[in-house]
């Protein structure tokens, strides 16, 4: 078999189900899961509900791409939460202070900056400085979140009518936008992780970061740039959750933090870091998203959410366990 | 003789840092706000701080082991909820009580450790794990509304003070002189630090590396659950997520306090200071009416600030 550089053995049979086993395996899971609450479940099947699923996951979507990216290095980022609220209030204030168009772009443009700016400041602390990766992201939640509700200190706020509609669009009454985006970013993350140097390099750091430094990996820059692609990730969630909410609200991350990590974990990322596909981490968001939705629509109680997200985490872990152990890690 | 004294000065100087640390805000606390100092107004703070302090043993053995421990704050929250329910206003169910934090701290601490050791899944997200299942099992056991109140003995201990100090900062720095004591003196700490340090090295030592990490989740769950039974009696009524406020202000106060994020290195000392230093701020910034959002920009400048002063990675990459 040829190496091009650049480009990835063909796997067969074996080796195939040796790397993918996970991400085939909540695959099959999101499709059996969907498919067997569509035959339940009448409330399940209309057309509004899968665009409406498709449009309340993206948000939390986004959020996990940029923690799978993270976490694919080795580190973690306790900050997505408080960086998506961040992009979040940020977008809403800006576009409440200025209703007109332009005032919908610069928000669109100070956002994705803004999150860059977040990214940014975790990344010199975690690379430059060499501080640990979660005590930084630590203090980063604090300072973003601190200044979201600096910002917006009760939820609130207008979002511009025209950007709401144009990302929360559904192409013949059927296909939502994020759909289309959804898929935009799992080619791109795809690209990224698999057939780029960089995400070679990417890999490589979190699979050994001495090997990667002495095989001469900038693995410092490349520490960093996670961290900005994190924050960029989590901007473009916050900014996504305007439209969708058409309010700010300082409160809308808490729970994205802890749910962006269990849907990497359950769309087969390692935490030690080298092992996951971005396919698998949106696999995942669903899998999160999906738990809470199937739970209300059955009319389980919501005290159950917690220990089913739970479950479903742990369970995700074994087979990583197994997996790791297959791999001789 | 001399070396010995500046080795030792250089290898616990992080835990006494922080100390210099908490002097320094003190006074400027004071200098801002004259009365900071006041003992009815420091006592209050301690009590606070004695909760966050018994969290801080049990996150600051685990870390030193190597890991981390996430469930703590759900733990200490189930307790709070099993120890309200239990101990239904009577001085005679404490035992009650007692028997089933316990039951639950062998319960949760086993299965975090069966994960950590058994099935190697690195410890932050088993421990997440089980925390939010922790979680779930509360809000189901509830079903949304806790019931139960706290024994009068118990919130004696919790809210009234012995002369000028309160019962529960006595109870705290007895428990923290144990966790010291235990870390620095003992076998046991000294395994503990070996594990956090090295794993490969401990277990080729002949230090049974699963046992010990064993051992140190269920003691954290243990130590969790004395924090929850504690602050039943501080706050009295059973409410949900009590313990929730205690996760990464822990987290911070620990690494603040010295010890190393990868383990081996630090001690309880520190984080004793670290969790005063939190309360501190945390109460100083209420007094001087900042806004939520201003409030929690500075915690974490000061969190980055402590940690940029000494806990920073090593340079060379081999």
């Amino acid at each position: 078999m040829k190496d091009k550089s650049g480009s990835s053995f063909r796997l067969r049979g074996a080796d195939f189900s040796y790397r993918y086993f996970h991400q085939c395996f909540i695959i099959g899971f999101v499709i059996v899961v969907i498919a067997v609450m569509s035959l339940i479940s009448e409330s399940f099947r209309t057309a509004y509900n899968y665009g409406n699923l498709m449009n309340s996951c993206f948000a939390l979507m986004l959020a996990a791409f940029g923690q799978f990216l993270v976490i694919l290095t080795g580190d973690i980022d306790i900050s997505v939460g408080s960086m998506v609220a961040l992009g979040n209030c940020l977008s809403a204030y800006i576009m409440t202070v200025m209703p007109t168009g332009t005032g919908a772009v610069l928000a669109v443009l100070a956002t994705l900056a803004a999150g860059l700016l977040c990214g940014a400041l975790n990344g010199v602390f975690v690379a430059v400085f060499r501080l640990p990766a979660i005590i930084v992201t630590i203090a980063g939640s604090a300072i973003f979140k601190g200044i979201a509700l600096i910002l917006m200190p009760e939820p609130g706020g207008t979002v511009h009518g025209g950007f709401s509609k144009v990302l929360t669009w559904k192409a013949a009454r059927l296909v939502p936008m994020s759909f289309f985006l959804m898929v935009i970013c799992i080619v791109f993350l795809v690209i990224l992780t698999n057939r780029t140097s960089f995400g070679k390099s990417l890999r490589a750091v979190g699979g050994n970061e001495s090997a990667a430094f002495g095989t001469g990996v900038r693995v410092g820059r490349v520490r960093f740039t996670v961290y900005v692609l994190s924050g960029l990730f989590c901007a473009m969630s916050g900014l996504y959750l305007s439209a969708r909410t058409s309010c700010g609200d300082a409160n809308i991350g808490n729970t994205y933090t802890v749910y962006s990590i269990s849907a990497a974990v359950v769309g087969g990322t390692l935490m030690t870091g080298a092992v996951g596909e971005a396919y698998g981490t949106a696999c995942g968001a669903l899998v999160i998203y999906l738990i809470n939705s199937i739970l209300n629509m059955l009319d389980v109680s919501t005290f159950y959410q917690y220990a089913c997200q739970g479950a479903v985490l742990i369970f995700a872990l074994m087979i990583g366990s197994f997996e790791t152990r297959r791999r001789g890690l | 003789m001399k070396e010995n004294k500046l080795d030792f000065l250089r290898t616990h100087f992080n835990q006494y840092a922080v100390y210099l640390f908490l002097v320094l805000m003190l006074l400027l606390a004071q200098l801002y706000s004259p009365t900071y100092l006041q003992l009815t107004h420091m006592m209050g703070v301690f009590r606070l701080a004695s909760f966050m302090g018994m969290a801080a043993i049990a996150q600051t053995i685990v870390i030193i082991s190597g890991g981390i421990d996430l469930s703590i704050p759900y733990t200490i929250s189930f307790s709070y909820i099993l120890a309200a329910h239990y101990m239904n206003s009577l001085d005679g169910n404490i035992p009650q009580a007692m028997a089933a934090c316990l039951i639950l701290a062998v319960i949760v601490g086993s299965v975090n450790g069966a994960g950590v050791c058994l099935m190697k899944i690195p410890a932050f997200i088993m421990t997440l794990g089980v925390g939010t299942v922790v979680r779930g099992a509360y809000m189901i056991w509830t079903k949304g509304t806790p019931k139960g109140y706290t024994a009068p003995l118990i919130r004696t201990i919790s809210n009234s003070s012995l002369g000028p100090v309160p019962c529960i900062v006595i109870v705290w720095f007895v428990l923290g002189a144990i966790a010291v004591v235990m870390l620095r003196y003992t076998p046991y700490g000294r395994k503990i630090h070996a594990v956090g340090s090295s794993a490969t090295v401990a277990q080729f030592s002949g230090i049974n590396t699963k046992a010990v990490l064993f051992s140190v989740y269920i003691l954290s769950a243990a130590i969790a659950c004395i924090t929850g039974f504690f602050l039943i009696g501080y706050t009295g009524e059973s409410y949900l997520d009590a313990g929730l406020a205690y996760d990464t202000a822990v987290i911070a106060a620990v690494i603040i306090g010295g010890t190393s994020i990868n383990g081996g290195k630090g001690g309880y000392l520190g984080s004793a200071a670290g969790s005063l230093i939190m309360i501190v701020f945390t109460d100083f910034l209420q007094i001087v009416r900042m806004s939520e959002g201003l409030r929690q920009v500075g915690q974490g400048i000061l969190i980055l600030l402590l940690v940029m002063l000494y806990a920073r990675g090593r340079r060379v990459r081999v």
